[in-house]
């Protein structure tokens, strides 16, 4: 397993992550997921958020970075112990 | 026998069986889907879960045991009954499908339905309508995330048609069962926009086992066309240049069956799983 990279999601940059979803469109490695997560039983949801669940597959490509028009994601390597 | 078919085939597959795919059956005995939204649930507890388990699976020590627990949970045997609350992951699994097998499990069930796929929707943000639900879950197959997306009632004949396309494209197929014995929907996978096949292949999670089939080259046969190479989702076909002819790693095959529905030669034969006496615990 790689898990290489940290991503961060910031929401209060993020502006409606469902109309957007740029970073989920450009990811290689398909990284992003977009969920609601206050759901109720029969009302549509009206919040999403955009988690990076699957970050452990992440290459640092930055392609998502380059694409957010927000600049809400944030990237950092992760300092492995030798 | 795989492990579904054990537990639930009486003698045959169980996707073969005709009450596991119909509607009625699963009225009378009182089982409805968790809720209205269930798909919705189900994306949530996955991108919760997943979120969770990242640094818990760089042990791997600790992932095997996160395997271990999961595939339980996953195949054990489910009373189907709506007084029993279960939650997902609890007996929501899948099995890779050839093409053929996955017709007659849509003649049998005789009522398909047409959706957007919700796993591309959710991690690459694209329409994608190739989700075929079957029967009770087609009825109340209520869209993530759902703006203005229905669910489309469509032919046998159509929905035939179409896994025919899908299988032109390259797409896997397989069928989910949500409790395990009930058929929920056909799925036209591609890696690594689906959250089923891509927690499988990459982490090990066995949410979906392989299929009844196990792909195999004739060498005589084979031309070195290359035509197989692309269609392979799981790495399993590679080209041997001193040879010129394409190998099967059979240990990685899933027996999807896209190889050999494309060879022009013919030249790539599905071998039944139970006949390889190495392959036949290998889901």
């Amino acid at each position: 397993m790689k898990n290489h990279y940290n991503i961060e999601w910031r929401k209060e940059k993020c502006i409606n992550a469902f109309d957007c979803g740029k970073c989920l469109e450009v990811c290689p490695e398909a990284v992003f997921a977009i969920y609601a997560p206050n759901r109720e039983e029969g009302i549509p949801p009206t919040e999403y958020i955009i988690s990076p669940a699957m970050q452990y597959f992440c290459n640092g490509c930055g392609a998502c970075l380059d694409v957010c028009p927000k600049d809400a994601i944030k990237l950092t390597p992760k300092v492995k112990a030798e | 026998m795989c492990k579904i078919c054990t537990m639930h085939g009486g003698g045959k597959k169980w996707f073969e069986v005709k009450r596991h795919v119909e509607v009625k059956y699963a009225k009378e005995m009182g089982f409805e889907p968790w809720e209205k939204d269930h798909w919705h649930y189900v994306h949530q507890q996955y991108a919760q879960l997943a979120a969770q388990a990242g640094d818990a699976m760089a042990d791997p020590a600790l992932a095997e045991n996160i395997r271990k627990l999961l595939t339980d949970m996953i195949f054990q045997i489910h009373p189907l009954t709506k007084d029993v609350t279960f939650t997902f992951p609890q007996g929501h699994g899948a099995q890779v499908l050839t093409r053929q097998e996955l017709e007659g499990v849509i003649k049998l069930s005789g009522e398909p339905y047409l959706v957007e796929c919700l796993c591309r929707k959710m991690i690459n943000n694209a329409s994608d309508r190739c989700c075929i639900p079957l029967g009770l879950h087609g009825e109340t197959a209520e869209m993530f995330p759902s703006k203005n997306e229905k669910v489309e009632r469509i032919s046998v004949d159509e929905a035939i048609a179409l896994t025919r396309q899908f299988n032109k494209d390259g797409r896997v197929h397989t069928l989910a069962g949500t409790p395990l014995p009930m058929a929920m929907a056909v799925c036209n996978c591609e890696l690594p926009f689906c959250i089923a096949l891509r927690p499988r292949v990459d982490m090990g999670f066995k949410y979906i086992i392989r299929s009844h089939w196990v792909a195999k080259v004739d060498v005589d046969k084979c031309s070195g066309c290359q035509e197989c190479l692309s269609r392979c989702q799981f790495g399993a076909i590679q080209f041997q240049n001193s040879t010129e002819r394409a190998i099967i790693d059979m240990w990685k095959c899933y027996g999807c069956g896209l190889c050999a529905e494309t060879c022009p030669e013919k030249a790539i034969e599905l071998l039944d799983r139970e006949s390889l006496p190495a392959l036949k615990d290998w889901w």
